[in-house]
């Protein structure tokens, strides 16, 4: 064993350990990314130069310096329309989640402070029997008797997503609850509640959040198919699922209408998946 | 001395931990002699593991090797590449883990799993001929029917068990060289003894080279010929072991030496000549007991199938004194200070504690009785919130009772650092900033915040290396003093009973096979288990 | 959610024989098919009452249609809806019991009759996708693993997370530009000739692949660090590729085999989006249809019809586990220590 060859393996191998540096600087520049976006989709007249709703050029002009992602079959401009349509993705996808979010806890801590319990065996099966239904479907039956809408299409995906959020933070609040300190907490005196808010919450707050942003995604996967499908927001509103169906007749000769939309769709899910994993791996 | 069969030079090991680098070991430069036993010895964080590790080259992936140089009966072992060293481990050298759980995959037979030795090497041994092999070897680690052993899943053998087969694993080559990387920590006293028994055993048929990486003194002194004294990634210490047990030259293996009250002048003491001369005090004190439990027995699980973890337990603990409850992992002792709690409800028999009928107690009723009564746990790792500042562990039992205001329950907890012998400044610190032996010192403090009467301390030492545990245990003794405390000590390990206790009851599959005085139990022991825990 | 459905096997088996098992199985299934259909039942035929009986048959959205203005009787009597709740609830349920699922409100064809007949298009559109999924969702998780190359191990681990963030509506969209109107190599739409299978199946396998090896990508990481396969085997000579396959592979497929019922079930909802994009016969068309006409029997119609493949799915997983995994197929406790001997 030469010294030399040890001292190369060395250096690819901190070459490789140097990683989680870089991960800790990744998931910043990502999350000042998602911080953008929000911005954007709170104010965005601050990027789009157009009107989303006004005829601006000549229908199907290419992507271009005017016109950054083209114009529609009427004319107006894609990418004013992609933006106003982030806000309207962006506060769906939050409304799902936060419905998900408050079943899912409510549910979840319930079945997970007894697990084995009476309540905990109802909830498990009335859980089950949700999943049973595939997502789609099981929004497409709220729609169906509520009626189509981006509020309720949003809610009935909520409903979906909320099995997942249970299940994983009963899974949390049980484990959580067979720590050690949890029983010491107890035997010093600490209240159930005492408990739960001190010594189990802030246990499950951080992977609850990576799966929140993986799901904040999955959610807007969601809500545009539902749109897609015409049962979410309807023409001429800018929503990305509309707004690829509608370019999807196009697709021959103006590909960039059905196209780009779901391009910026997907970046927009991409990045929240990246941001789930980092902070996963970052607790 | 002839030619040494191993010869690690200048080697520097380092680990990654964040954006900081922790070195392991710092040129270490040693020899193993060939053909006889050496212990390297060292407490957590020595870098013995590392080592072991380097020698079969199986560092985690955050380790890096930053320089040194390593041969096996003279000859360098092979840098390059990772395929020609996969031709040493195994054939030359072997390598007996830590954890018997997990090392074994849990979905391929014992048999499977010891034939791939030789499928994965090359062997020119026809199937049938090294099941023959195997099945002497097996029965060479002590197992009476190897062929019903190899047909079997890791799931149904025991740890001590697994462990064997872990050994045959390492020797069924031959190699030269065996590094058994601390085989016994994660097993019961006498199973561990009877894991060693079989390397000894099995070392001397095939003449090997054994190297044994152990925390253990006692272990040290009865197994190793050489001995190697590892400090913080330095080798404080090397020779034969005689030696280095009568006249430690370095201060820091003299410590060592110290802080084990079975080792002395270079022999391993009985635990019996261990016991300390202490009068059993207020024996008169005319008090009722303090804990008192007559007749008591608790099951789980379905009632054919289930485990009957207490058998019909009487004991009773006397105010001030220590009362130690020993046995082996899966005795019902855990249990049993879980029912005096009042975290389980005993099936049968009664449970007094300070005066108060624990299972018949409402939950309000039991709220109160804990203020007198409070635990430490085993793990100060686990025991204690790792979110939590030091400040707000503390002073939990008393935010619970809502005993005082901010500004007092903050001198409270100033007050009970210095008990412990914290700084102050510690309070604002996390659990993580801190060693093992100080968040032991929380564990007690936050015990201590309520003026408790009596303490549960179940194994609140085993976690901890050597050198601390004494250091733990002497500052229970102090606070036992200072405060008039009553200790309900629930151990494994009879050394620490000599040292501390005043009662001693010894638990097996749930029952008290014997209690007394603890000098009369440990010198004269009555019952055959008690004997064999002594001579472990 | 009480217990995985592995942890229940282990313990039934323990207990008792494995009739006992099955027969709980099946208790559990017939309970989650009906608490589905009792629960859409509620959401369709309750909760909305006589706004949505106002739009049965049309395609207007809400509130398009003035409700004081009609005659529900009228509407009801038109339906079949003029008994009570509770008749109802009970003639669907009997009904459900000998696999009739009733009569659509707008066409009157009955709603299983309805279901068989695109079904087959769907299965054969998820089956065909499903086949060439599990082989590569494994190639990519061994990929993201093993080989020494850093650029293909992140490739191959990040690959399936970006797939699964692209819409898969967006996908068919742009596979259709690509293959069929820029290449001309695939039909973009139709269900008859098996050509047109292609684009769709091709989708949907990428997205199973990506899912399936998503999950195995994190137990495989998780079993090779399990110090079986991290000290125990490489000590014995065992290499990398060997400790990969002959050792985690089989363990890391554990937790894979538990999701994969959930898998199937999105990737069927994938199935129904892909077939309105590629405008295919199916379950899909069905769907969206009776969802815009409110044919609210054939929505109920659908939901029991799928959450029945999720249940059946999820029992043979049951079984391939416990056929699988010894530490269920011989619980231990059986004779452990008829071996031991002290020497």
């Amino acid at each position: 064993m030469t010294d030399a060859t040890l001292t190369t393996t060395t250096r690819t191998a901190e070459r490789r350990l140097s990683r989680p540096r870089v991960r800790v600087r990744e998931l910043h520049v990502h999350l000042t990314l998602l911080a953008g976006l929000v911005l954007v989709g709170m104010f965005p007249s601050l990027v789009a130069r157009h009107d989303p709703y006004a005829l601006d050029g000549i229908p199907f002009t290419p992507p271009s310096g005017t016109f950054w992602f083209g114009t529609d079959e009427i004319g107006r401009d894609l990418f004013s329309r992609v933006v106003h349509g982030l806000q309207i993705s962006l506060f769906s996808a939050a409304l799902a989640i936060a419905v998900a979010l408050v079943l899912g806890a409510v549910i979840g801590v319930l079945s997970g402070l007894r697990p084995g319990g009476l309540l905990d065996r109802l909830l498990g099966i009335v859980t089950e029997s949700v999943m049973a239904i595939p997502s789609v479907l099981l929004a497409l039956a709220v729609i169906t008797a509520y009626g189509r809408g981006a509020f309720v299409a949003a809610v009935a995906i909520g409903i979906g997503e909320a099995t997942g959020f249970a299940r994983l933070i009963r899974g949390c609040v049980m484990q959580a609850s067979t720590q050690t300190y949890v029983e010491a907490a107890r035997t010093c005196g600490a209240g159930p509640l005492r408990v739960v808010v001190r010594h189990i919450v802030p246990a499950i707050f951080s992977p609850v959040l990576a799966y929140t942003a993986l799901h904040f995604g999955l959610a807007m996967l969601a809500i545009g198919a539902l749109s897609y499908l015409g049962f979410g927001e309807s023409p001429p509103s800018p929503e990305w699922g509309v707004l690829i169906a509608g370019g999807q007749k196009y697709l021959a000769h103006a590909w960039w209408v059905a196209i780009i939309p779901g391009l910026v769709l997907a970046a927009v899910v991409v990045l929240l998946n990246r941001i789930a994993y980092l902070l996963q791996e970052h607790r | 001395m002839t030619e040494p069969l191993l010869a690690v030079s200048e080697l520097t090991v380092r680990y990654r931990r964040g954006r900081s680098w922790d070195t392991a070991l710092d040129s270490v430069s040693l020899e193993i002699p060939r053909g006889e036993v050496t212990a390297v010895i060292g407490e957590s964080g020595s870098g013995k593991s590392t080592l072991a590790h380097s020698v079969v080259r199986l560092l985690p992936g955050n380790a890096v090797v930053d320089s040194g140089r390593i041969e096996l009966a003279g000859e360098p072992l092979p840098a390059k590449s990772e395929r020609e060293f996969r031709r040493v481990r195994g054939r030359r050298i072997g390598f007996v883990p830590q954890d018997p759980i997990a090392s074994l995959n849990p979905t391929k037979t014992i048999g499977a799993q010891l034939r791939e030795c030789f499928t994965l090497t090359g062997s020119a041994l026809p199937p049938a001929a090294v099941t023959g092999r195997l099945r002497q070897d097996l029965r060479d680690v002590g197992f009476a029917d190897p062929d019903d052993v190899m047909r079997r899943y890791p799931h149904e053998l025991s740890g001590g068990m697994r462990q064997r087969v872990l050994v045959t694993m390492a020797f069924s080559k031959r190699p030269e060289l065996v590094i058994a990387d601390e085989p016994t920590s994660a097993l019961d006293v006498l199973v561990g003894r009877e894991v060693l028994a079989a390397i000894q055993r099995v070392r001397e048929k095939h003449s090997a080279t054994v190297v044994l990486i152990t925390h253990d003194l006692v272990l040290a002194r009865r197994h190793a010929s050489h001995v190697v004294v590892l400090q913080r990634g330095r080798v404080v210490e090397a020779g034969p072991a005689e030696r280095v047990f009568t006249e430690p030259h370095h201060p820091y293996t003299a410590s060592l030496l110290r802080s084990s009250a079975r080792v002395e002048r270079g022999r391993v003491l009985s635990i019996a000549e261990t016991v300390r001369p202490r009068q059993v005090p207020e024996q008169d004190r005319h008090a009722d007991p303090v804990i008192e439990l007559t007749g008591v027995s608790k099951r789980f699980g379905p009632a054919r199938h289930g485990t009957q973890a207490v058998d019909d337990v009487s004991l009773s603990v006397r105010e001030g004194s220590t009362f130690a409850l020993v046995g082996g992992s899966g005795s019902g002792k855990t249990t049993t200070s879980r029912i005096i709690l009042g975290l389980e409800r005993p099936d049968r028999g009664t449970v007094r504690v300070l005066g108060q009928d624990v299972p018949a107690l409402s939950r309000k009723r039991l709220r109160e009785l804990r203020r007198h009564m409070q635990v430490v746990y085993q793990s100060p790792f686990a025991s204690l919130n790792p979110r939590m500042r030091l400040a707000d562990i503390i002073a939990e039992p008393l935010v619970a009772y809502r005993i005082g205001r901010r500004a007092d329950r903050r001198d409270r907890v100033l007050q009970l650092l210095d008990l412990v012998h914290l700084p102050a400044s510690y309070a604002e610190r996390r659990p993580g900033e801190l060693s093992g032996g100080q968040r032991q010192r929380v564990a007690i403090a936050r015990a201590l915040a309520l003026n408790p009467r009596l303490l549960v301390l179940d194994e609140p030492v085993s976690a901890l290396d050597a050198t601390i545990q004494a250091q733990i245990m002497a500052l229970l003794g102090e606070i036992q003093t200072a405060l008039d405390l009553t200790y309900f000590l629930i151990t494994h390990d009879l050394a620490v009973v000599a040292e501390v206790a005043q009662h001693v009851a010894v638990m097996r599959a749930g029952r008290l096979v014997e209690q007394g005085a603890a000098a009369d139990v440990l010198r004269n022991p009555a019952h055959d288990y008690t004997r064999e825990l002594l001579a472990a | 959610m009480t217990t995985t459905p592995a942890e229940t096997v282990a313990r039934r088996t323990r207990a008792g024989g494995l009739l006992r098992t099955a027969g709980s199985r099946l208790a559990h299934a017939a309970a989650v098919i009906f608490i589905a259909y009792s629960a859409t039942f509620f959401l369709l035929f309750v909760l909305p009452g006589d706004a949505v009986l106002a739009r049965i048959g049309t395609t207007d959205t809400i509130g398009s249609a003035d409700v004081s203005q009609l005659n529900l009787d009228e509407l009801r009597d038109e339906v079949g809806l003029t008994d009570d709740l509770g008749t109802q609830y009970l003639r669907g349920l009997t009904g459900l019991l000998h696999g009739d699922l009733g009569r659509s409100l707008v066409t009157e064809e009955p709603v299983a009759g309805m279901i068989a007949d695109v079904l087959p298009s769907t299965v054969t559109l998820a089956a065909v996708s499903l086949v060439p999924a599990v082989p590569l969702g494994f190639l990519l998780a061994v990929l993201a693993v093993n080989p020494r190359s850093r650029l293909v191990r992140a490739v191959a681990s990040l690959l399936p997370s970006a797939y699964v963030s692209l819409p898969v509506f967006w996908v068919g969209l742009l596979f259709i530009y690509l293959f069929s109107l820029t290449l001309g190599w695939f039909p973009s739409n139709g269900s008859e000739e098996p050509a047109a299978l292609v684009l769709p199946a091709t989708v949907l396998a990428l997205l199973g692949a990506a899912q399936f090896a998503q999950v195995l990508i994190s137990s495989l990481r998780a079993e090779l660090g399990a110090s079986y396969a991290a000290v125990t085997a490489p000590a014995k000579g065992a290499g990398r590729f060997t400790v990969v396959c002959r050792h985690c592979l089989r363990n890391a497929s554990f937790p894979f085999l538990a999701v994969f019922g959930l898998r199937v079930g999105s990737l069927l909802g994938g199935t129904v989006v892909v077939e309105m994009v590629f405008s295919r016969a199916g379950l899909g068309r069905l769907m969206v249809d009776a969802v815009k006409a409110v044919d609210l029997t054939v929505v109920l119609g659908l939901v029991v019809v799928l959450a029945a493949v999720y249940v059946v799915i999820n029992i043979l997983v049951d079984v391939g586990y416990a056929l699988l995994d010894p530490r269920l197929r011989r619980p231990s406790g059986a004779g452990a220590g008829s071996t031991e001997a002290r020497p």
